[in-house]
């Protein structure tokens, strides 16, 4: 009798033992992980889903993202390519912002609108200092100086003459594909990247994602696009402006005028293959207007959401089945 | 006699400190990420488990007052109360248990011990904060009693010949 | 001496487990919440949404909501048991603060919040 008692004692206790153990491996292993954090002048979050280390995971991700801020793209750290570029004119770079200048290089190329050398621009209207409406000579000064301002690759010495250059514009694309890249690289097979206005997904599943109404709040949305292993951002002109006499500056410029853009348009989302062009393409189309935008993104394949100041939304035939509309105050119509 | 009075007080209060250490024990160990938040080992019912199946109902419950106190002491109002509550309730349970039923094991036993513990923890709980908010706690508690009560049970099973000896040991 | 383990224990083991488990899916089927309620002192005194960022100090408890998500980030009590409660986001979720008498729980349901807002 004592010998069946202790038996069933040390059974029990082995199945007991296992059972808390897998329930507990379990439970990490399916771990759905988020980290959230600020860099660019932005919130930056992670989210990596069924990993062991998810937490882990996020954690780096965040760093690759700070690294390419501190090390490559800031304005305020003055040790980083762009401030050392903007300040002493010349740089030698390593591999990877060797490929990144010739990239955007070319990027910048496909469009008249749109520039690297926005440094200058915005320093003149002071969009980060409450704004200021220059006299028409000094933007023609602006524009003369523009056009000598030239940004020369050789292997890996870059040489900037005459201007100023600033990434803004395509950088946090540019941080999403590379936080990206490092979760691919660590066989994440599911996870979303936001960074400020870009959003980078991985997944078979596709990821509900807000499009921002550009008349309401941070947090409005007056349309929902399923996204599935892509990026997303958005340029709009309610993120940084300032008005003045009734005219609303925003901080996306087109560079054949040296002024904020001011056309029909209030917000462009674009969804694309890689981070950097789609956050490239939002700025681009939304300084080059509605024609010569829908005409860009079709070279880069590229897919986008056109909001119109009057509420009247253009869609690529491609997002047609993958958007729901939650606010009937906006018309879509189908672009052909 | 009242020898046999002292005798009893003394084993009372053994018992009374062996629980207070146990309790302090407790307290040392760091929380496992897989324990809900909240539950504890239970380690500090074991000598009020034995109280209940072979000592009177006012010792047991003196026991457990007792234990609460030292609770109060150490961790606050708040915590004295889910400490006098769950253990007020677990002690009824189990000299119920001891007294009149027959079939459970010591495992049965230590899982009840733990149901009815952290079911007065949650009682105590909803007359704080007055909201049917804490039925969220439910579920994750009941297995969480389930493995305490394993280890309780079993614990008090090894404990249980030392114990009795030590009881015989006052005649 | 008594058993180990008895039929009955056994028994008593998997329906507690049982109930426990289906207690566990029935909680994370729920959808993801939209607002929440702070409860205090058995009253609800706000109600915030779950898209908008917030912290608040409420009775020594603070209350942070970030990302879809509500945690407790501070708390004066001896044994901080909210703060390791993790974050709730589903219906039906909650938090409490016993000591402080502080409960934050999420309400209703409403489908389809999305994952992340552009712009």
């Amino acid at each position: 009798m004592v010998k069946k008692s202790k038996n069933l004692l040390i059974i029990s206790a082995v199945v007991l033992v296992v059972v808390i153990f897998t329930v507990s491996l379990f439970s990490s292993m399916t771990n759905d992980a988020e980290a959230s954090n600020f860099a660019m002048g932005s919130p930056v979050d992670i989210k990596v889903y069924g990993e062991k280390d998810g937490d882990a995971l996020c954690g780096y991700a965040i760093e690759r993202i700070k690294f390419i801020d501190n090390v490559y793209l800031s304005h305020t750290i003055s040790s980083s390519a762009v401030s050392t570029l903007n300040r002493d004119g010349k740089l030698t770079a390593d591999k990877w912002l060797g490929d990144y200048l010739t990239e955007c290089v070319e990027l910048s190329a496909k469009s008249d609108s749109f520039t690297l050398f926005s440094g200058d621009m915005k320093d003149l209207w002071q969009i980060e200092n409450g704004g200021y409406v220059p006299t028409d000579s000094e933007i023609a000064d602006l524009l003369q100086k523009l056009e000598n301002t030239e940004l020369i690759i050789n292997s890996n010495e870059m040489t900037l003459q005459n201007g100023k250059i600033d990434l803004g514009a395509l950088g946090k694309g540019t941080a999403c594909g590379e936080a990206i890249d490092y979760l691919k690289k660590q066989n994440v097979e599911k996870a979303l990247v936001t960074v400020g206005g870009s959003i980078g997904a991985i997944g078979d599943e596709s990821f509900s994602i807000g499009v921002r109404n550009p008349f309401g709040g941070q947090n409005d949305y007056f349309a929902i696009l399923n996204a599935t292993n892509c990026f997303v951002s958005t340029s709009g002109d309610y993120e940084k402006f300032f008005e003045r006499d009734g005219i609303r500056y925003s901080h996306i410029f087109d560079a054949t005028t040296g002024k904020p853009v001011q056309n029909d348009i209030t917000s462009v989302t674009v969804v694309a293959e890689s981070g950097t062009v789609s956050d490239f393409l939002s700025t681009a189309i939304f300084a080059e207007g509605i024609e010569n935008g829908i005409k860009l993104a079709d070279e880069f394949g590229a897919e986008v959401i056109i909001v119109k100041k009057d509420k009247s939304v253009l869609v690529s035939k491609g997002l047609e089945n993958k958007l729901t509309i939650n606010d009937n105050s906006f018309s879509i119509s189908v672009i052909e | 006699m009242r020898n046999e009075k002292i005798k009893r007080i003394t084993f009372t209060a053994l018992m009374t400190a062996i629980a207070v250490v146990l309790s302090f024990v407790e307290s040392l160990l760091p929380t496992a990420y897989f324990m809900p938040p909240g539950s504890k080992l239970g380690l500090s019912n074991i000598p009020v488990m034995f109280s209940a199946s072979k000592l009177t109902v006012g010792e047991t419950l003196l026991i457990v007052f007792a234990k609460s106190v030292f609770v109060f002491i150490t961790r606050g109002f708040t915590a004295f109360c889910m400490s006098l509550a769950g253990g007020i309730l677990s002690a009824l349970c189990m000299i119920f248990i001891f007294r009149k039923t027959n079939g459970f094991g010591y495992m049965g036993i230590g899982i009840l011990s733990a149901l009815c513990h952290n079911a007065g923890q949650l009682i105590v709980s909803f007359f704080l904060v007055q909201t049917t908010a804490i039925v969220g706690y439910a579920p994750v508690l009941l297995i969480a009693s389930v493995g305490t009560g394993f280890l309780t049970g079993t614990l008090l099973r090894l404990v249980m010949p030392y114990y009795t000896k030590l009881k015989e040991m006052e005649k | 001496m008594k058993k180990l383990i008895t039929k009955k224990d056994l028994i008593l083991l998997f329906v507690v487990l049982l109930a426990g488990i289906v207690g566990i899916v029935f909680m994370n089927s729920a959808d993801e919440g939209k607002s929440a309620e702070i409860i205090v002192d058995g009253k609800t005194t706000e109600i915030i949404s779950l898209d908008e960022a917030y912290e608040k100090q409420i009775n020594g408890v603070v209350i942070c909501c970030e990302k879809g998500e509500i945690y407790i980030k501070e708390s004066n009590c001896p044994d901080k048991v909210c703060m390791r409660s993790g974050r709730i986001s589903k219906s039906g979720e909650s938090i409490i603060c016993a000591p402080n008498r502080v409960a934050v729980k999420i309400n209703g349901k409403k489908g389809n919040l999305p994952d992340a807002i552009t712009g």
